[in-house]
């Protein structure tokens, strides 16, 4: 499976519940904005692969998670956020190296 | 937005608190599940409650439309700015206060539920309505869609645990409705009015709650069915022969099968689902309580009965009801939510109902619910990309609410009708005679905001 396969598989398997949000240390850190929750990272990547959206755009949101998979726990479809994090990570750089 | 009046809002509120990148506009585009949505022009995150009135001054003035927003986990549309405008994040808004003296406890509205609920327990008591989604579900936002939740079978919906709201009326006034007290006869019931009305009234920023002392001890037990008819009958019969539980809930086989998978679970996935029910009382009264509802499960045929012990088991179990309701998330992208609720005594009638329409119009359903007050959610997943699957799901959504009012029942038991529901509340009303009370509620919302600034766009209001 390609990275963006995985990206579409994944992303696609959120409801917005937001129930990741509240144990997600970025956000936290913050102030409570949602920009930096792991729900607004997956919608963001979900914009990126259904609307085209640039997600070096929001460069800050991907790399400000630290990764400590606490969204996972809470998370009720099972997304392993930080894992889709990382490759969209790994998808951003590639771009930006491209361009 | 004209930058006059990005300004302005600016000089109000702090510049730092106004959020306007592309990034966050997606990201504040939708609510939770459905496909309704809308970009905002600009986003406030909210963090002093004086603010509100100030910013309200200003779209006022500038006939702005306003989308208030808690956690945005409502599941009907409700916050998608679907006519642009500002969105309020009012999560920053989190004081609690308990005060056991007059057993209330004071919040502001982004406070989540859990939040609430854990700072009484410090006191040894609780706040009573618990949705699913507790851990994010803010005061403001279970107000403002009157939630219900697992022990509403008890302790009923939000309606019943509020005293007093401060609110924000569209032209930036500042008021209270109700008193702190346990009774209040003191002027009509505006605060009833604003519970349920989906930020198209008024903005809450603070609320007054009852609270109640922590149960001595609670007995959790799990009857799995194999069929719906047993299941049914099992719920039907805990009510009517007097039982009281604090929770009657219902997850049926697709949802209990979601939640062993997401979960690592193992609990049966038969064709009759599970009933979960809580019961509580003194620490020696409440096993015979116990004892009368695992006999009822027995007599309607439970397949296997599960009674938890520890803490950690009791929660896991509650898990699957919990992870069952977003079942149709995990298989499919696309979400359409389903709140129904019917007289206790057609419970059985309903979820048989809701599985004759899964098979006719061949839709992945996920029926769960809080059986004991007769709420049933049963969510079909579907690809919406799919244009044939989807109308298909959107034809099975369709009759499922009919379904619900042929039965007697609503088509909105407590998750509102944001977008989602605009077309069979009317229907609703129809059929029940009560299109003059929809012409007051035009005339209400005329009143309260003669701008239709709050939220427009929603509730059928236009
Ligand atoms: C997995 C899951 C499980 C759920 N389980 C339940 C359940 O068991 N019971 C239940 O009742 N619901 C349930 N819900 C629905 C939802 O969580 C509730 O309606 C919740 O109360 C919404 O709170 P929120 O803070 O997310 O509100 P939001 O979604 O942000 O807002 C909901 C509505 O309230 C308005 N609003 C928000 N704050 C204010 C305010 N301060 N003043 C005026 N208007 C305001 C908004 O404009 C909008 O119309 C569930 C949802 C999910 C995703
Ligand atoms: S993994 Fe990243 S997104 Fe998830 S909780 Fe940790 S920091 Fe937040
Ligand atoms: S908990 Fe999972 S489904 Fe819910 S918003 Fe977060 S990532 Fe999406």
């Amino acid at each position: 499976m390609d990275v963006l396969e995985i990206l579409r598989n994944e992303s696609q398997k959120c409801i917005r519940c937001g129930f990741c949000v509240y144990v997600c240390p970025s956000w936290n850190a913050h102030g409570k904005l949602e920009y930096y929750s792991p729900r607004a990272r997956v919608t963001l990547i979900r914009s990126m692969l259904e609307e085209n959206f640039n997600i070096n755009d929001a460069i800050d949101s991907l790399f400000t998670c630290n990764t400590c998979m606490r969204c996972l726990a809470e998370c009720p479809t099972g997304i392993n956020v930080a894992d889709l994090i990382i490759y969209a990570r790994h998808y951003s750089l590639q771009k930006i190296n491209k361009e | 937005m004209d930058k006059k009046i990005v300004d302005e809002l600016a000089r109000a509120v702090g510049r730092e608190n106004i959020i306007m990148d592309e990034a966050s506009m997606k990201i504040f585009e939708y609510g939770a599940v459905d496909s309704h949505k809308g970009t905002p022009d600009l986003i406030i995150h909210v963090t002093e409650r004086e603010q509100v009135s100030k910013i309200l001054k200003i779209a006022y003035n500038y006939s702005i439309p306003v989308v208030t927003r808690g956690s945005g986990s409502s599941v009907t549309g409700a916050v998608a700015p679907t006519k642009g405008g500002i969105v309020l994040d009012l999560r920053g808004l989190d004081k609690i206060k308990v005060n056991i003296d007059d057993g209330i406890v004071e919040a502001e509205v982004g406070a989540t539920v859990l939040d609430v609920d854990n700072e009484c327990k410090k006191y040894g008591f609780f706040f009573p309505p618990d949705p699913a989604s507790a851990r994010v579900a803010t005061i403001g936002g279970a107000l403002a869609e009157n939630a219900g939740g697992m022990r509403g079978a008890r302790y009923g919906v939000m309606r019943d645990w509020v005293l007093k709201i401060e609110v924000v009326l569209s032209d930036g006034t500042v008021t209270y409705f109700g008193e702190s007290t346990y009774k209040n006869r003191a002027g009509y019931d505006l605060l009833g009015l604003i519970v349920g009305s989906e930020g198209t009234l008024a903005i809450i920023t603070k609320a007054w709650l009852k609270i109640m002392p922590l149960p001595e001890k609670i007995v959790r037990i799990a009857g799995f069915f194999n069929t719906l008819d047993d299941a049914g009958e099992a719920i039907f019969r805990i009510r009517r022969e007097g039982i009281n539980p604090l929770i009657l809930e219902f997850a049926d086989k697709e949802g209990v099968e979601a939640a062993n998978k997401v979960k690592g679970f193992s609990y049966p996935e038969l064709p009759g689902g599970m009933v979960l029910v809580d019961v509580d009382g003194p620490k020696n009264g409440v096993d015979s309580i116990a004892d009368r509802v695992i006999k009822i499960m027995q007599e309607t045929h439970a397949a296997q009965i599960i009674r938890p012990e520890t803490p950690s088991e009791m929660e896991r179990i509650m898990d699957v009801r919990r992870v069952a309701f977003t079942a149709p998330g995990r298989l499919y992208p696309g979400f359409i939510d389903g709140d129904i609720a019917v007289p206790l005594s057609r419970i059985k009638e309903a979820l048989i109902g809701v599985d004759k329409i899964r098979k006719k119009y061949n839709v992945f359903i996920a029926t769960v619910g809080h059986a004991g007050d007769g709420n049933l959610h049963p969510n079909i997943g579907a690809d919406p990309n799919n244009k044939e699957e989807w109308e298909r799901a959107e034809k099975a959504a369709e009759e499922i609410n009919l379904l619900a009012i042929e039965l007697g029942g609503t088509v909105s038991a407590e998750h509102g009708i944001g977008k989602l529901k605009e077309d069979v509340l009317i229907k609703q009303f129809q059929v029940r005679g009560q299109m003059p009370m929809y012409k007051l509620m035009k005339e209400i919302k005329k009143i309260f905001d003669p701008k239709n600034i709050l939220n427009p766009d929603k509730y059928a209001l236009g």
